[in-house]
């Protein structure tokens, strides 16, 4: 009777807890694809205004140099609420985006430490800017 | 060992691992929502601080909040209207300013930004 309770018990509570893990791993990958989506829509909205350049570079500035807290692992696909794909924001386009957006945050990471920081920062304003980043922003509108 | 204890054991031990690695991800996804509320209202108080003109900060901000994505829910499912959802009576233009005013008061951002950005809106 003993063993019979303490086999059903050790399954149950084993059930429970993968339940746990496999919902928290789901809200976990939610979390980044909205952090991410939400900076880029930002950053997107910002760029279609109609406020001066000057303005628009002190806000996207803003933008990318706080993108790299906490570790970044960039996951779209993950988002509740991705957003249509177009001809000019091909799955191999995101798929860079992603990729400029952690070594932003990388570069980020290594200016705000310290370590070789002047050219470190210098490779994340240079990011920042390129023709990359930039059209990656209309990727993300709705 | 007896061997009648080994099933019970890997279920107490695939339990303890399963229970660790799901508080790992809470942390985690607390974490990645934290900075993300950061980033948010640092962006804010950038545009706030700006030299732009008040009119159209104020459509900025219209826009921003229009245009944010939903907060993640459970399993993707959207609660908003039901019974559980936070939102009431707080005067909030929709979930995108919600959002946004959440991350600007839970960052203690100045009370200057907070009434540009927020007006009447406070979430609970």
């Amino acid at each position: 009777m003993v063993r019979d309770f303490t086999m059903i018990f050790s399954v149950m509570v084993s059930i429970i807890s993968l339940g746990f893990a496999v919902y928290k791993n789901i809200e976990a990958g939610n979390a980044r694809g909205f952090a991410y989506e939400q900076t880029y829509r930002l950053m997107a909205i910002v760029n279609q205004s109609a406020i001066s350049t000057s303005a628009k570079n002190d806000i996207f500035h803003s933008g990318f140099s706080s993108l790299g807290t906490p570790e970044p692992v960039i996951n779209f696909s993950d988002s509740s609420a991705s957003a249509p794909a177009d001809e000019t924001c091909s799955e191999y386009v995101k798929a860079q985006c992603i990729s400029a957006a952690r070594q932003i945050a990388d570069f980020n990471a290594i200016c705000e430490k310290g370590n070789g920081a002047v050219d470190a920062c210098a490779q994340a304003n240079a990011l920042q800017t390129s023709s990359l980043v930039q059209s990656c922003i209309p990727c993300f509108i709705n | 060992m007896d061997k009648r204890q080994i099933f019970p054991t890997v279920m107490f031990a695939l339990a303890g691992a399963s229970f660790l690695f799901g508080t790992l991800q809470y942390f985690q996804a607390s974490a990645i929502l934290v900075a993300s509320q950061k980033r948010m209202a640092f962006i804010m108080t950038t545009i706030e601080k700006s030299s732009v003109a008040r009119a159209d900060k104020k459509e900025l901000y219209a826009n921003i909040a229009d245009s944010l994505p939903v907060s993640p829910g459970l399993f993707s499912i959207d609660f908003s209207g039901s019974f559980a959802s936070p939102a009431g009576e707080d005067s909030c233009r929709n979930d995108g300013q919600r959002t946004i005013c959440r991350a600007l008061i839970e960052q203690y951002s100045d009370a200057s930004v907070q009434s540009a950005v927020c007006g009447l809106c406070s979430p609970r």
